[in-house]
Formats: C-alpha cells, sequence, structure tokens
C-alpha cells in the first residue's frame, strides 16, 4: 500500500520505521527542513518531502492522489484535522486517519466524520477495563461498527452456571460467541448447559458491559 | 447579540471594542492573556483565556447560547477547526472565519464555511488604489456578499504629483 504519514516526530518516525518494513511504500511529510532531512538520513525506505501539510501544494507534492492511506500525526489537532479533511474531501483519499493530541478533541473529529485516535483515550479505557470489571475481560474493542469482544470466568457463584443457553436472558445486541471449556472450545447451541470453569466469549455493544457483567457473574 | 470573538489580535480586538460599545454581549477568547491589553478600557465584554476550538472553554464562553462567532486568530487552520467546533458541534447560526491562505479558503468553502479571505480582499483594494480606474468588484462570504466600489475622485488633478511616462519611454530616454 502507498501510506502517506504527515509530521515527523516519535509518532509519525515510528510509523514510517515500521510500515517501511512491512513493504508499504511511505512517504513522510515535515515542515522542518533539518528534521526531515535527519529523517531522510535515517530512514533508507522513506521518500521524506519537506512542506506544511496543510498546504495542497505540499500534499500534491507527496502524490496525495496515488495515496490508498493518509495518516495525521503532527502534535497540533487544528493541522490534523485540516489535513485529513483536505486529503479525504479533496483528493478523495480512501482511508485517512487523525491523532488527537488533547482527548477533548474527540468528539469534534467524531462530528466531522474523520476516523481519529487518542492514545491518551485508548491507555485510559484499557486501564479501565483492566480495573473496573474484575471477572470480565475485553479481548477486543473495534471502533468500527462499535463492537466489543469480551471473556467471562464462571464460578459457581455464577448466576447462570447450571443454565441452558436458551433460558439466560442476553441484551438485544449481544451473542454468546464461544465457551471455552478446559482448553476446548464449544459453540453453544439452545441445549448447551453452562457450567462453573467455562470461559465465555461474547460479542456485543460496549454500552451492555455491565449489563452482561450483571448477567454472568454476580 | 451574544457574539464570541475567537483571537484577540488587531482584527480580533476591533471587533470587541465596536460590538461590546454597540451594545452587544461578547466574549473574546485568545490564548494568550496579555493580548486583551489590546482590548482597552472601554471593553465592557468578558475575556476568556484558552485555545479557541477547545470544547470546553467555548462552553464557558456560551457557546450554547450564541448568536454569532468569529474566528479570527492568526492561524488558518485554528480559525477552520475553530468555526467547525461552532457550527457542526454547537450549531451556532453564524459563524465567519478569517482565511489567510486563498487556496485554503476556496477549499473550504465547500465545506459550508463563510469565509472572508482577507488577503485577497486587501489585494483588490490595494489593487484599485494602484491602477486608479473605476471598478467595482464582489466578494462573496456564503450567501452574503460584500461589493467594493472603487471610485476615482480627481486625484490627477493634483498638479505636483503627474503621472509618470510609461516605462518604455524611460528606458528609451535612458540610452
Amino acid at each position: 500500500m502507498f501510506i502517506i504519514i504527515v509530521g515527523g516526530g516519535k509518532v509519525g518516525q515510528y510509523l514510517a520505521a515500521t510500515l517501511s518494513q512491512k513493504k508499504h511504500s511511505i512517504v513522510l511529510v515535515d515542515s522542518n527542513e533539518a528534521k526531515a532531512q535527519r529523517i531522510a538520513e535515517e530512514l533508507d525506505n522513506v521518500l521524506v518531502v519537506t512542506g506544511d501539510g496543510c498546504d495542497p501544494l505540499t500534499l500534491e507534492n507527496a502524490q496525495v492522489e496515488k495515496a490508498d492511506v493518509l495518516v495525521a500525526v503532527t502534535g497540533d489537532d487544528e493541522d490534523n484535522l485540516i489535513i485529513s479533511q483536505l486529503a479525504k474531501e479533496c483528493f478523495k483519499v480512501n482511508r485517512t486517519f487523525a491523532r488527537v493530541n488533547n482527548p477533548r478533541n474527540q468528539n469534534t473529529f467524531d462530528v466531522l466524520g474523520i476516523d481519529a485516535i487518542s492514545a491518551t483515550t485508548i491507555i485510559s479505557t484499557m486501564i479501565e477495563e483492566e480495573t473496573s470489571v474484575g471477572d470480565l475481560t475485553t479481548l477486543l474493542s473495534l471502533k468500527r461498527g462499535n463492537l466489543s469482544i469480551f471473556e467471562l470466568k464462571l464460578t459457581s457463584d455464577s448466576p447462570v452456571t447450571g443454565k441452558k443457553v436458551m433460558d439466560l436472558k442476553l441484551p438485544a445486541d449481544c451473542i454468546l460467541a464461544t465457551i471455552i471449556r478446559e482448553d476446548r472450545s464449544i459453540f453453544p447451541r439452545g441445549g448447551t448447559v453452562l457450567y462453573a470453569g467455562d470461559s465465555i466469549i461474547v460479542l456485543s455493544r460496549p454500552e451492555n458491559q455491565k449489563e452482561i457483567k450483571k448477567l454472568f457473574i454476580v | 447579540m451574544h457574539i464570541i470573538i475567537v483571537g484577540c489580535g488587531r482584527v480580533g480586538a476591533n471587533l470587541g471594542i465596536t460590538l461590546s460599545a454597540a451594545g452587544h454581549n461578547v466574549v473574546v477568547v485568545d490564548k494568550n492573556p496579555a493580548s486583551f491589553k489590546r482590548l482597552g478600557p472601554t471593553f465592557n465584554g468578558i475575556t476568556i483565556t484558552g485555545i479557541g476550538f477547545d470544547p470546553e472553554v467555548l462552553k464557558r464562553a456560551g457557546i450554547e447560547r450564541a448568536d454569532a462567532l468569529a474566528a479570527v486568530t492568526s492561524g488558518d487552520n485554528s480559525n477552520i477547526m475553530t468555526s467547525q467546533v461552532a457550527k457542526k458541534v454547537f450549531k451556532v447560526p453564524r459563524v465567519i472565519t478569517r482565511i489567510y491562505d486563498p487556496e485554503r479558503a476556496n477549499i473550504f468553502k465547500r465545506f459550508g464555511l463563510q469565509i472572508i479571505c482577507t488577503s485577497l480582499i486587501s489585494s483588490e483594494i490595494f489593487n484599485n488604489f494602484l491602477l486608479q480606474e473605476n471598478k467595482s468588484s464582489t466578494v462573496n462570504v456564503g450567501k452574503d456578499s460584500l461589493k467594493l466600489d472603487y471610485i476615482v475622485n480627481a486625484a490627477l488633478e493634483d498638479p505636483s504629483t503627474p503621472p509618470r511616462q510609461s516605462s518604455e519611454s524611460l528606458r528609451v530616454r535612458k540610452k
């Protein structure tokens, strides 16, 4: 894939280095000439363009019209927004990602339809998920589609232990995907009975987390 | 009207002073508190220190009940972002954006922003005064427009400054 990275800070450089190793062709854009020069010397397989990424001409120099993906990771949220909007609306780049430095701007990016990633938010959500719900772990959160995969460990005290799957009162947007019992996975049917020690893999909306915990554990 | 001005540079400060003198409810936002000095003693509005596109700062400025917002910081990108936050997140009925870069102004017009590209307007004005030709031109800002009429008023009658000869004849004379 052809990927343009705008912003040659730590994040931009690391992305350029790892993605170029995975055989993607990478163009990195940074407005600081000395920095751009240094990056060009350090990273062999990365083409570096010097210029302001918010300037459509710079993006054209980076051959934005051919890009499959554009990533805006400068230290300024306003720049990341404008770069993503230019790429998306003017140059029809299929996928764009913006870095959100201040988590308070996340909602702005969401409202304006720009995919945005806030490291601070991700880390704090991870910590929250690890600490707040003891026996329920979030295995994966898919932001696109607003979907989470949870794992729950059943004990003999669980209200569902000994029950059949068809008798569970699952929330509307929720699927009991798999039961892991002694290293074997069971794909549940209505008549499958749940036992203490089972690990339950549930596919659901992130906001159902509390309800699911209540149903299976407390 | 409750009006928020983001950016307290020369334009923002002047706008703040005029609007507050006209009896409007004015809140001026700037990231640098020192810039509020420009507002002078007559300004009777509110000043808030903070980044203009930060939703929390805008809420403190009363954006949820604001009738209008002007984005006039020195940064084109922050003006564009502030305006989009005001328009799309907080649904402010009237949002006016100042952009220096004509190219960016042209592009973000398509995003539904009401943009005043002051570089284009000043160059138009300079052009008229330099060439002294009767001319009227129109600048579109959203659905509204600004009409500039340049009228030559006997400037050439001043005998102390006759017009120069054309550059070609000057060159010939030098030889």
